[in-house]
């Protein structure tokens, strides 16, 4: 379990530095042999990209590859119009001090 | 009444080349500026940057751009900055631009902004001096904007940064990410100048919709966040009249747009 942790610390970290990627937001899950990786990314040639590094850096393991590709859709026909200021919706009120770092 | 376009966290590169191209043309008929919330690029590179140039040239209308995160990847970022200039992007680095639009005069600034996190939850300028550098780093940045905001005379002002002003518009992402997807600093910048709106990026899983704790409004609008091209905000009088009618009539909704859209991100 806890060597499961840092492989998959070991692939985000893969993920996120190799030039061929440099894909910050993709999860990774460990279990035992089984590596499932989650997230988007811009295309399908970078969605197979993921599991190849991820793959490198896990070798001998199950990579099953969950990542999709973002839909990029055509602009809506409707525009929002913003609030006046006066009809921004008020500030939430912020929560007690916990767990500030330091 | 001012039609501002935007889009963020594009990550261009040449494999995707005219992705966000074949949605734009026409973009005139709908807008009056085009704002870019950084991550223009993948990697960094020049090479990149000269896709992007290509996506959003001969638009018909301005685009103002800043640069986030994955564009200093290559320490290129100085190389980035001059190729968009000379391809008729603004580029803004902690600086503004006033721009005279069918509907008025447009005033926007920004900078790519940083992380340090939000009230009672950040980091301090305390103690190791990386730390100390780290938290300076955001809130110089965040005064720049905010002097830059301040300078601004015109009849709307609009902060453009790539990363978070507000958390609301993190929600979707991991709480304990949040000190790296954004600063209150620059929500504490747009409040010192009455902004009439904040658009950012960088939070790929976070929501599109959330408000300063000064009342303005912001805007996340990272690509996998928004799902489409780009959303499209009215300012202005015709908001105004929106409003007005809005008053008289239920429900209050507050939106024309849809519910922002979430998805599993990275940045």
């Amino acid at each position: 379990m806890t060597e499961d942790t840092y492989v998959a610390g070991q692939i985000e970290r893969a993920l996120g530095g190799d030039p061929r990627t440099h894909e910050l937001g993709v999860r990774v899950e460990v279990n035992g042999d089984d590596v499932v990786l989650r997230g988007q990314v811009a295309s399908a040639e970078r969605q197979r990209l993921v599991a190849r590094v991820a793959a490198e850096q896990a070798p001998g393991l199950r990579i099953r590859n969950e990542v999709t590709v973002t839909e990029v859709r055509p602009p809506e026909e409707v525009p929002e119009v913003l609030p006046l200021p006066e009809e921004a919706a008020p500030a939430r009120e912020v929560p007690p001090p916990h767990g500030a770092m330091s | 009444m001012i039609r501002v376009a935007a889009v963020g966290d594009v990550h261009l590169a040449p494999d995707i080349r005219g992705r966000i191209r074949r949605h734009l043309d026409g973009i005139a008929e709908h807008a009056d500026v085009l704002l870019l919330a950084g991550d223009l690029t993948q990697h960094g590179t020049v090479t990149e940057a000269e896709v992007v140039a290509g996506e959003f040239a001969d638009l018909g209308i301005p685009v103002v751009t800043v640069l986030g995160n994955h564009d200093y990847q290559c320490d290129s970022e100085k190389e980035i900055i001059a190729l968009l200039r000379d391809a008729g992007m603004v580029v803004l680095d902690g600086t503004g631009v006033e721009l005279d639009l069918p509907g008025g005069r447009l005033g926007v600034a920004g900078g790519k902004g940083f992380g340090g996190g939000f009230p009672h939850r950040c980091a301090s300028e305390f103690g190791e001096p990386e730390m100390k550098a780290f938290v300076r780093h955001s809130r110089l940045l965040a005064e720049e904007i905010g002097k830059a905001l301040r300078d601004l005379s015109a009849d709307f002002r609009v902060a453009l940064t790539h990363y978070s002003p507000v958390a609301e518009t993190l929600a979707g992402e991991p709480l304990e990410i949040y000190p790296f997807l954004g600063s209150y600093f620059l929500a504490e910048a747009a409040d010192s100048a009455n902004a009439d709106l904040c658009v950012h990026g960088h939070a790929h899983a976070g929501s599109e919709c959330g408000t300063t704790p000064g009342g303005v409004p912001v805007r996340n609008v990272a690509l996998p966040v928004l799902n489409r091209a780009y959303a499209v905000y009215c300012l202005g009088e015709l908001a105004a009249a929106a409003v007005s009618a809005r008053r008289q009539r239920p429900p209050p909704s507050r939106l024309a747009s849809k519910p922002a859209s979430r998805s599993a991100g990275s940045r």
